[in-house]
């Protein structure tokens, strides 16, 4: 098993949302949109991060990135040694593993941290200025993590080489281009600081059946070639099984499940993935479907009730114990790696 | 369903649509042939500008019609529809053929309670503001909104994306149509609402007999849902067939690309298909699928291939036999 890349301790990030009277009494109503998650990314990786929308999928990767504060917990990168003088490019070097969410975000030391960590967004079209021609705007890029000249061209031309790109679209704008060839721009444009972590939030969910196909080729030869841990979000879980080694499913801000994807895809044991896998398309008609639907849609994360957060929507809740006790995952397979499950039916 | 033969209900002959745009006309249909039957869920999938969107809504007269030339014709009913004045058009919408869209957000008036959104098409049908009301709670509970008291008076604002989806379905079926047309329908939604709501799309099939026409770029949601589908590639229908023939037996090389291109685990690579649809102000002369195709020969250039029919229902436009499926 390969080292930790990032290790994730007891993260939340609780948003106020004002105060509620309810029978003279006032009360704080909080949103636990992340809440008490441990885990680690491990280098080299593609880890997936599955969940209905409001399961917490993206504001975990922004609290990685350190774009949002948490309010509790820690997110320690391998590549900081905690004190703002070891800031360095090279996780090889470093042995201690600092806790980034406690700089600033605007800080020095984070922007210096930036270099190592990238994000692709959703929609390229959005990520990109329609007007700038497409040369000039990577430059701009390069210039900011210190590549000028014949150095960033070369930088730009070797990773459009790597991406399939054609040098016939740089003097082009962005609104010029296809969304597949934009969403390999913004692939280009992740690369350009060499990182080791990319955070892909939906990058496939608004391409096309086709262009998605050479999208996720790509970032699968991202890994194997440049040998990048990539943390990949999405509700598309046809998509996950594909790219993915290890998969982390959220409901309601909480872990259900950690394991490979082989044994998230082939045997599930969380009713709440099983339960997502009912829902994913079959590939071929008439084939059976294995696990049964949820009930219902995903409750808001204000005010939880007591207990597991599934309870409302289990079909294999146990009444007295499952909506008493919130289950804490733990480990039920005892092979390399592990296999967490964090369900009252595994205790 | 297998043995009898079934009604059609819409018969697409020979369509073309012509758009007038400022840089020259746009042939977004190029002659497509297809038919829908009653009482099916009937797919027609393609690729991002192939001009299935275009062809649902000429079934609809939703396209900007001072901006466009209709050629062959649409019947329905003995009446081709586009032959239809708007008067005419009107009253088939909604009673006849009603279609639904990908963002309901867009479709639904964020200032109105969703439970009047769905009365207004009982009173445009003639009911007393009580009977609406009855109607409109009793669809509201058929398209699986509860409690249908309490959440008629629900704003847009306060609805997820799914249930939103229900409400523009509750709508569009509120005058009784034959024909329901989604474009895209569950395109912006989460797995498992997805999945829902195409569940409530066979329901709505099972109980009401009413047809369905599901626009979509995705196989996995034509696998899950219909009965036939029809493949659309640069404004032609260039195979169709049951979906178990499709599936099977695809004999057009973009049939068998597009189903190819659903990534899976344990499959090396999902197949990604080269290049990208025409520009479809260009003439074609040929395959229109030539340039992207790995098996096209020189005879693929000459001229559009004919029909061939291999069953009653499948049928595919390609002078090529290309190998067993290696799906």
């Amino acid at each position: 098993m390969s080292a930790s890349l990032f290790e994730i301790r007891n993260l939340s990030k609780h948003f106020s949302l004002g105060t509620k009277r309810t029978g003279g009494v006032r009360r704080e109503l909080v949103l636990k949109a992340v809440d008490d998650l441990t885990f680690d990314i491990r280098e080299g990786e593609c880890f997936g991060v599955v969940g209905e929308s409001g399961s917490g999928k993206s504001t975990l990767g922004r609290l990685i990135l350190n774009l949002l504060t948490p309010t509790s917990g820690e997110v320690r990168y391998s590549g900081f040694k905690g004190d703002a003088k070891s800031v360095s490019a090279s996780a090889s070097d470093s042995t201690g593993y600092g806790d980034i969410s406690a700089l600033a975000p605007a800080s020095h030391e984070m922007k210096l941290l930036r270099r190592d960590m990238q994000m692709i967004f959703q929609n390229p079209r959005s990520s990109f200025n329609p007007k700038t021609p497409i040369r000039a705007g990577l430059r701009d890029v390069a210039r900011f993590y210190g590549l000028t000249g014949e150095r960033a061209d070369m930088k730009i031309e070797e990773l459009f080489a790597l991406t399939g790109l054609g040098r016939d679209i740089f003097g082009h704008r962005g609104d010029e281009l296809s969304g597949g060839q934009l969403q390999r721009l913004a692939i280009v444009r992740a690369l350009i600081p060499s990182p080791k972590f990319i955070m892909a939030d939906e990058a496939v969910s608004a391409l096309d059946v086709s262009v998605r196909a050479q999208i996720l080729g790509l970032f699968r030869e991202m890994k194997e070639r440049l040998g990048l841990t990539i943390m990949f979000v999405s509700h598309d879980l046809t998509v996950v099984e594909y790219i993915c080694d290890r998969v982390i499913v959220l409901y309601l801000g909480a872990i259900m499940e950690i394991a490979s994807a082989r044994d998230i895809f082939s045997a599930p044991k969380h009713p709440y993935t099983r339960s997502l896998l009912a829902a994913k398309p079959r590939g071929r008609p008439g084939e059976e479907k294995k696990y049964e639907r949820p009930e219902g849609e995903i409750p808001s994360a204000v005010d939880l009730p007591p207990g597991c957060r599934f309870y409302g929507r289990c079909r294999e809740r146990i009444p007295g114990v499952c909506d008493t006790a919130e289950p804490e995952a733990h480990d039920v397979s005892g092979a390399p790696g592990g296999h967490l499950v964090a369900c009252h039916l595994y205790r | 369903m297998t043995n009898i033969l079934p009604d059609t209900l819409v018969s697409i002959r020979g369509l073309q649509v012509n758009i007038m745009s400022a840089k020259g006309a746009v042939h977004a249909v190029r002659g497509a042939d297809m038919d829908i039957f009653q009482g099916e869920i009937c797919g027609l999938v393609g690729e991002s500008g192939c001009g299935k969107t275009i062809t649902a809504k000429s079934v609809m007269r939703l396209n900007p019609e001072d901006r466009l030339v209709y050629r062959g014709g649409i019947e329905y009913e003995g009446r081709d529809l586009l032959t239809l004045t708007e008067r005419e058009m009107c009253e088939v919408r909604g009673k006849h053929i009603s279609m639904i869209f990908q963002d309901p957000t867009l479709a639904l008036d964020p200032l109105q309670p969703v439970g009047k959104q769905i009365e207004e098409v009982y009173r445009i049908g003639g009911l007393s503001r009580g009977e609406a009301e009855e109607k409109t709670l009793a669809m509201l509970s058929d398209v699986g909104i509860h409690p249908p008291e309490e959440r008629r008076r629900a704003y847009p604002f306060e609805m997820s994306g799914g249930q939103l989806q229900r409400v523009m379905i509750a709508i569009a079926l509120a005058a009784g149509p034959k024909l329901l047309i989604a474009d895209e329908p569950t395109t912006a939604l989460d797995v498992t609402v997805q999945d829902q709501i195409l569940e409530l799309l066979k329901d709505i099939r099972d109980k009401r007999g009413t047809s369905v026409f599901i626009i979509t770029h995705d196989f996995g949601v034509i696998a899950e849902i219909a009965d036939r589908v029809a493949v659309m590639y640069a404004g032609r229908i260039v195979e169709t067939g049951e979906v178990t023939e499709i599936f099977d037996d695809a004999r057009h090389p973009y049939t068998r690309d597009l189903i190819a291109s659903i990534p899976r685990a344990g499959n090396d690579h999902p197949v990604s298909i080269p290049g990208a649809p025409p520009d479809l102000r260009e003439v074609i002369v040929g395959c229109p699928y030539a340039p992207r195709c790995g098996y096209a020969e020189a005879k693929c250039e000459e001229s559009f291939p004919e029909a061939r029919v291999l069953t009653g229902t499948h049928r595919f436009h390609c002078v090529l036999d290309i190998p067993e499926a290696r799906i």
